[in-house]
């Protein structure tokens, strides 16, 4: 543009552009999105070149949108950018890391510190109440549709989870992580879009001189939390405690019963006698045999270079983990090309390539069986291994493997991945860009496990080896075409396209028993004399295909309208459903650019309103349209067959009913965002408010127990969701030597049902309207005292936590339950003499009150520090393991290993004790709330201090760094760890505290 | 050029539009759709085996005559004066402690939850035979099949539950229907069960030879069984008598084996006293009988490779009232009261053993050893019905349908009574009726412990409250009892038109 005209012009993509300017002294002003403007100055000249400064503060403004790009102050929806800076990247492990707590309205959780594991995402809490709340992935444009760890799962043992999102993308990679969040941003990716979609866009190459980055860093991980257990001393003494109190419950002795011990025929007898305990010789600690150290490693290395028509990035990573626990690894080995070629002026050619291997070595983690659950309750009075060499087994509990013994146990899992893209982009007339592109996203896992006869299991059956194989391909093809136009104070921007996906999958599975040696592992299974070996295999497709387009429209960078509109069409619906729509509209008002706002620009910079409305859509169900048969229940896999004679006939029954109107779930949402900005943008305030309706649930809804079927696909009702979010980022000091940055974040949702189903089967304590992911129980009220009566339990005995007796049903004459116009039975409100489902009240739920993110980098002069918290706020829980591990401890007359605590429990001559009593296991009714507790936790997540090396000859830059991943939590819960300890069993891979040295060199 | 590669995309996207968005699928190759199944003889028979026998399998953890707490023969003997388990979750102890909560997850409970849906497959499976177009004959046969696992199913429930739901014809057309179903009377059910076994018996085989190819499927000897059973919880002595007498003929030729032992081993598999046994196979359904039970020290086994979990019991309360007369009975040749460990040491009640093995009671071993077996799975197999029980059952129905101890009745019990190498009792034992019924039910009770009979002989000589009390100490058993809880999830499911049995 010439300064203080009217003329201007845009370049093409070469950059080249032609201007009719009147002769003389002008000044030409040019500007590009992502560099700084630039005025220069000419003078009578036929050829100039601009050479344009890439200007970071803007760049990091352009944010990707689902087909497209737009600057963040056109932003109209609820979007949270990550910018990856590099610096911090190359001491995470995965790119799950990256994103915990940093954008807010994204709920992360780490499932388990076991090495790869995967972790869940949760954009704006989880209104669905199918299985899938999973947020949509988009890699360079490609939609992920991840696969399960059931799609590999192989043997008895239960390896945890595995990351199969994230997985085979090396963090280092990235350049942005975008989060949509509003229904607005998101109903651009229509169907798949109703939880979410979190877009992922990786480097790509520049023009230049090739540049060489190198970045790697070593590390050791410790656990972070030990499980403190008895040592063989206090175990066989808190055995003989176990053993009097039987003694005294048997035989009605004391607080059981009154009588005095001296009026038992039946003598006490102790498990184990002074010089037993005496003379023991072995103190094992089992968990100390199956720990480690661990080590974790990673180099990354990246060329980006590029000519005028071709750009490159080359990229190639290694990543290893070992575990704290032995045998426990991840190895993770990436490479990467993006290539944009440029044919002519007007076309461009682009590839992206990614291939990835994986290889986990896993562990049976396991519920109680597993090595987690068996090292911390592995009787200590036994070596490792026995006279013989061979593993020891507890004599008094044969049932239970040695936990070392399950190190044996080869368990590997390899899962390659080939994501693959290439575009043509053409610009037939200026404004208009069509774009073509297709995709093919090459998923191939095998999961292999031998369980040799060193184990108890392995025992049992001569040896058993598994292998899997899964294989997932999906297609995609799709066409966009994007015209902008500027005129005047108006600018302009119109996308619409067509996509097309198929999902493809299949698995192969065989098994063996009984070798003749172990040393095949699971690489000869012809080898086994199992009878007849498990051999099974499926196959499955779906297509998708949609249409879609976008509208933007600014008015003087201060009125801003977008509305996108999607069509959606899934092959998992009956004809009549097939095709779903979703149309989204959002608006925004940048006040602070309307000329009443100028007196305050000084030290407002910034203000933007936002509001959007928008539908999106969730076809996450795997249905089928006919009614079809199979030989294996779906539960457990097992097959219906029978033998007749000497041979064996499958059976085949009715397995799933197609549902005709079954139809897509679809999200409803508003969205109010208000943008501010502060003294030059230095302090920026980021807020949302969001209320979403989610209607025609689909989920596998269960049908009568009478149904010939188990379940069925179904529209089972509407929930709502709201939730408020907030963002700050503030550069608290700037100055040539040191400068500090804050970044805040703060989100809380909740989660409602709106309405239910005919089909809904309410429980006694249900409500119409109730939380989605309720936490029902029974009240406590103490632990039952020595001769006190509580008619309620039946068979109950002192020390058993006393449950409240609060309501009872209403019956009609003949006995059936009172229901009101929902199913819900009708309660009394008084105490019925039954503890039964009726007393059981709702506390609350299983979602976190409140998330927080709170980040904050330090520089002075060459140096710089980050410190990185999260945390969760209004968390129930249930109890810690010192607390629930030691509610059954029956285990005892085993010699079983149970935590320290168990001193805490009540007896006859602890009646102050506040654990339950000895006997707590034969309640049927369970300890209720008595455990549960409102609790919270705020984790450092990092600090990582570095060392910039200033600029040497051939180094364009070097910084070296420090990390400490994890080093501190605060928090009043007393287990292991609230975010990695498990709901279900708690035997949970320990979180891990890792201390890293890095190095990242670029030249 | 720009006009080609322009015309090119745009018949690209217009080809894609038009080939892949019109005919959206959605496939799953590993299934098999209704509208090619069933149509032919082999998948009739798939659906009748996989709707009528896929309930009455002792498949490792899998089927109603599983070794595991799931079994009905594990847990109803649990529930009696005879079963007790060393192993110490809390669902063991309520069920041997009489203690049952229609919240409870796994056991008696649960067997409603997993089997009522059967009975609705069954009837299906019916309709569907029905229109099918195979010969008159086999399908006259597939049909008695499905009646009688229909029918015995439902005496099953039945015996546990009191009243059960019945499939509505709304149901059957409609899987997917919300509409609660009420539970039938007693007097519905009882007719139900009563019409499919006896519409079951003309088109079943007396009796298949073993190893001959149709051995293991339902015949007439097992629906007149089941029949018996149920005239029995019926009271209704005459007809339970006339199967009885059915059995007896010669046409189905079965009678006792000679020692007690051989009845459960693999050499003797489908010898004349079995009259139903769910078909085990090495390597195909296994029941673990024996490592549910034996010792982990226990010795005296050739195969080692049998492992040994060390659970089941049967109480000394119960040893000493039913045997405590009979020291020498060869049935206690399987029913350890005494072993010898693998260090030499002999256990029993006085001295049960550092391990306590030997604590809670003897061991009920019963089965013989496979020789094959490696670990928990056992390729014998699992014997569900067998003469000695029709004999003592048939004694007490000719006993109480004449209302006084007769010659017959006597004969019929001293068959058992003295194949265990006991004298047999005279006429003159019995003061009175009541007297030789209760000289029955024990014999019953040394005769067939573990095979799921004791529940009902209990409750049906009225001694279940009573012997519960006093042989296994319980406090909490109650006469509501006697019937199991239905499952909450059931009652809830309802919505107030299921009635949950009295007392829960």
């Amino acid at each position: 543009m010439i300064q203080g005209t009217n003329t201007a012009t845009t370049t093409d993509l070469d950059g080249k552009f032609s201007l009719m300017c009147p002769s003389g002294n002008i000044v030409l002003f040019a500007s590009c999105l992502g560099y700084k403007d630039q005025s220069v100055r000419i003078w009578n000249s036929d050829n100039i070149r601009i050479v344009m400064e890439p200007d970071m503060e803007v760049l990091e403004e352009a944010v990707a949108i689902g087909y497209g790009t737009m600057k963040k102050s056109d932003l109209t929806g609820a979007v949270s950018s990550i910018k990856v800076d590099d610096g911090n990247v190359s001491s995470v492990t995965s790119v799950t890391n990256i994103l915990a707590g940093k954008a807010a309205g994204l709920e992360v959780s780490m499932g388990s510190a076991n090495p790869g594991a995967g972790a869940t995402f949760r954009i704006r809490g989880a209104a669905s109440v199918n299985s899938s709340n999973d947020p949509l992935i988009i890699i360079d444009g490609f939609p992920i549709s991840p696969s399960t760890d059931s799609d590999i799962a192989v043997g008895d043992y239960d390896t945890g989870s595995s990351d199969n999102v994230f997985g085979s993308i090396n963090p280092n990679d990235i350049e942005s992580i975008e989060v949509l969040k509003d229904a607005s941003s998101t109903a651009i990716y229509g169907a798949r879009a109703a939880n979410g979609v979190i877009i992922v866009t990786t480097k790509r190459g520049s023009s230049g001189a090739p540049k060489v980055t190198y970045s790697g860093s070593g590390g050791i991980s410790v656990m972070a939390r030990r499980y403190e257990m008895m040592d063989a001393t206090e175990l066989m003494n808190a055995a003989n405690t176990y053993a009097y109190e039987r003694w005294m419950l048997d035989n009605g002795v004391g607080i059981y019963g009154g009588k005095a011990p001296e009026d038992v025929i039946k003598p006490y007898i102790p498990y184990y006698t002074d010089e037993q305990i005496a003379a023991n010789q072995y103190d094992t600690d089992w968990f100390d045999e199956i720990s480690r150290v661990g080590y974790q490693t990673q180099h990354n290395l990246s060329i980006t270079g590029g000519s005028d028509y071709t750009k490159y990035l080359v990229s190639g990573s290694y990543f290893r983990q070992n575990g704290i626990i032995k045998e426990n690894d991840v190895t993770r080995a990436t490479l990467r090309i993006n290539l944009d070629q440029k044919i002519t002026s007007w076309m461009n050619l682009g590839v992206n390539l990614s291939l990835s291997r994986n290889t986990l070595n896993a562990i049976p983690l396991g519920g109680m069986d597993g090595i987690i659950g068996n090292s911390t309750s592995y009787t200590p009075l036994l070596p490792v291994k026995d006279e013989n060499g061979d593993y020891s087994i507890n004599p008094k509990n044969s049932m239970i493997p040695n936990p070392a013994s399950l190190l044996e146990i080869t368990n590997i899992t390899k899962k390659n991945r080939a994501l693959g893209t290439a575009f043509l982009e053409i610009r037939p007339v200026e404004g208009l860009t069509l774009r073509g592109s297709i995709g093919l996203d090459a998923n191939f896992q095998k999961h292999q496990v031998y369980v040799p006869t060193s184990t108890l299991e392995g025992a049992l059956v001569d040896g058993h080896a598994d292998q899997r194989s899964y294989e997932k391909n999906d297609y995609l093809v799709d066409f966009t075409a994007t015209y902008s136009k500027d005129w005047g104070k108006h600018s302009f921007t119109a996308m619409a396209g067509y996509s097309w996906q198929q999902f493809n999958a299949e698995s192969f599975s065989a098994s063996n028993e009984e070798f003749p040696v172990d040393s095949f592992l699971f690489n000869n299974l012809g080898a086994g004399n199992a009878v007849r070996p498990d051999v099974s295999s499926w196959a499955n497709m779906y297509e998708m295909a949609s249409f879609f387009g976008r509208v933007n429209w600014s008015y003087g960078d201060r009125y801003l309208v977008t509305a996108t509109f999607r069509a959606d069409g899934s092959g998992r619906f009956a004809k009549n459903n097939k095709w779903g729509y979703f149309p989204s509209v959002a608006a925004g008002w940048r006040f602070s650019e309307e000329p009443f706002f100028a007196p305050l620009k000084s030290w407002w910079s910034n203000g933007k309103l936002r509001l959007s409305f928008g539908q999106t859509g969730n076809s996450a169900i795997n249905a089928q349209q006919m009614n079809v048969y199979r030989n294996v229940n779906g539960d457990d896999g097992k097959e219906y067959n029978t033998q007749f004679g000497t041979s064996n006939h499958q059976g085949f029954v009715l397995y799933e009913i197609a549902n005709p109107n079954l139809k897509w779930e679809t999200t409803t949402e508003w969205n109010v965002g208000l943008d501010l900005g502060f003294f030059d943008n230095r302090l920026n305030i980021s807020a949302e408010y969001f209320d979403k309706v989610i209607s025609d649930l689909l989920q596998w809804r269960d049908l009568m127990r009478i149904s010939e079927v188990r379940s069925i696909a179904d529209n089972i009702g509407k929930t709502q969701s709201r939730g408020f979010e907030l963002t700050i980022n503030s550069v608290n000091i700037s100055t040539k030597d040191f400068s500090w940055t804050s970044d805040l974040t703060f989100s809380f949702y909740r989660d409602r049902w709106l309405e239910r189903a005919d089909s809904w089967t309410p429980r006694a304590f249900d409500q119409y309207d109730g939380w989605l992911r309720r936490w029902d129980t029974y009240l406590s009220d103490g632990l039952i005292q020595p001769g006190e009566e509580v008619p309620w339990m039946p068979g109950a005995v002192a020390g058993q936590v006393k449950l409240k007796d609060i309501n009872g049903y209403v019956r009609n004459p003949d006995g059936t339950y009172v229901v009101d116009e929902h199913g819900i039975p009708v309660l009394s409100g008084e105490p019925d003499g039954v503890l039964n489902e009726a007393d059981r009240v709702i506390i609350g739920n299983n979602d976190p009150g409140y998330l927080a993110g709170f980040n904050n980098t330090f520089r002075y002069r060459n140096f710089d520090l980050n410190i990185y918290f999260y945390g969760q706020f209004g968390l129930l829980n249930y109890g810690s393991y010192q607390q629930i591990w030691t509610v059954d401890v029956s285990g005892l007359s085993t010699d079983r290993n149970y935590p320290v605590s168990i001193t805490n429990k009540f007896s006859h001559d602890n009646l102050d004790g506040t654990y339950p009593g000895y006997f707590q296991n034969q309640s049927q009714w369970g300890i209720g709330d008595y455990f549960t507790t409102k609790t919270w936790f705020i984790r450092c997540r990092n600090i990582t201090l570095g060392y910039t090396i200033p600029k040497q000859k051939r180094l364009t830059n070097m910084r070296v760094y420090v990390d400490v991943n994890n080093p501190f939590i605060i928090t009043p819960y007393e287990g292991i760890d609230l975010e990695t300890d498990s709901l279900d069993d708690g035997y949970s891979y320990p979180n891990i505290r890792t201390f890293s040295v890095g190095l990242s060199i670029t030249f | 050029m720009k006009r080609i590669i322009y015309y090119m995309l745009s018949a690209a996207m217009a080809l894609a539009v038009s080939v892949s968005c019109v005919d959206l699928d959605s496939v799953d190759y590993s299934a098999v759709n209704d509208t090619i199944f069933p149509t032919t003889d082999s998948d009739a028979d798939a659906i009748v085996i996989g709707a009528a026998y896929s309930p009455f399998r002792s498949k490792e953890y899998v089927g109603l005559f599983t070794s595991a707490h799931d079994g009905i023969h594990v847990f109803s003997d649990m529930a009696s004066d005879i079963g007790t388990c060393r192993w110490s979750d809390s669902y063991w102890y309520n069920i041997i402690n009489i203690n049952f909560s229609a919240e409870e997850e796994q056991g008696p409970v649960i067997i409603y939850n997993n089997y009522i849906r059967d009975i609705t497959r069954m009837t299906n499976v019916l309709r569907t035979l029905d229109a099918m177009d195979i010969e008159q004959e086999r399908k006259d046969w597939y049909v008695a099949q499905v009646r009688c696992g229909r029918g015995w199913l439902a005496y099953i429930l039945y015996d546990m539950f009191g009243a059960i739901q019945l499939p509505t014809e709304e149901l059957l057309d409609n899987p997917a229907s919300t509409t609660p179903i009420p539970r039938a009377t007693a007097e519905q059910t009882a007719e139900f069960i009563e019409n499919d076994l006896l519409a079951a018996i003309p088109d079943l085989e007396p009796r298949y030879e073993y190893g001959t190819e149709n051995y293991g499927r339902f015949t007439k000897a097992l629906a007149y069984t089941v029949l018996m059973k149920f005239y029995m919880h019926e009271g209704r002595w005459e007809d339970a008598e006339k199967c009885g007498r059915e059995l007896v003929k010669p046409e189905f030729g079965f009678g006792l084996v000679k020692r007690y032992k051989d009845i459960f081993t693999l050499e003797n598999e489908g010898n004349d006293e079995t009259i139903w046994a769910c078909n085990c196979m090495h390597g195909e359904n296994m029941q673990m009988w024996l490592s549910h039970t034996l010792p982990k020290d226990y010795a005296d086994l050739e195969n080692t490779d049998i492992e040994r979990f060390n659970g089941y019991r049967v109480t000394w309360e119960f040893m000493d009232a039913a045997f405590g007369d009979y020291p020498d009975d060869e049935r206690l040749e399987v029913l350890l009261t005494e072993y010898t460990s693998a260090s030499g040491d002999t256990y029993n009640q006085e001295n049960p053993g550092a391990l306590e093995n030997l604590q809670l009671g003897a061991v009920p071993m019963k089965y013989g050893e496979d020789p094959e077996q490696i670990g928990m799975g056992s390729g014998i197999d699992w014997i569900v019905f067998r003469y000695a029980d029709v004999l003592t059952l048939l004694s007490e129905a000719i006993a109480r349908n004449a209302g006084a101890v007769t010659q017959e009745a006597v004969n019929y019990l001293n068959d058992v009574h003295t194949r265990a190498g006991l004298e047999p009792y005279e006429m003159s034992d019995f003061a009175s009726l009541e007297a030789f019924l209760t000289e029955l039910l024990d014999e019953r009770g040394r005769e067939l412990w573990f095979e799921g009979c004791r529940r009902s002989d209990l409750i049906r000589h009225g001694k279940y409250v009573e012997y519960c009390k006093t042989r296994k100490g319980s406090v909490t058993v109650d006469e509501h009892m006697e019937l199991f809880p239905l499952p909450q999830d059931v009652i809830n499911e309802g919505k107030g038109v299921i009635v949950q049995n009295p007392g829960y």
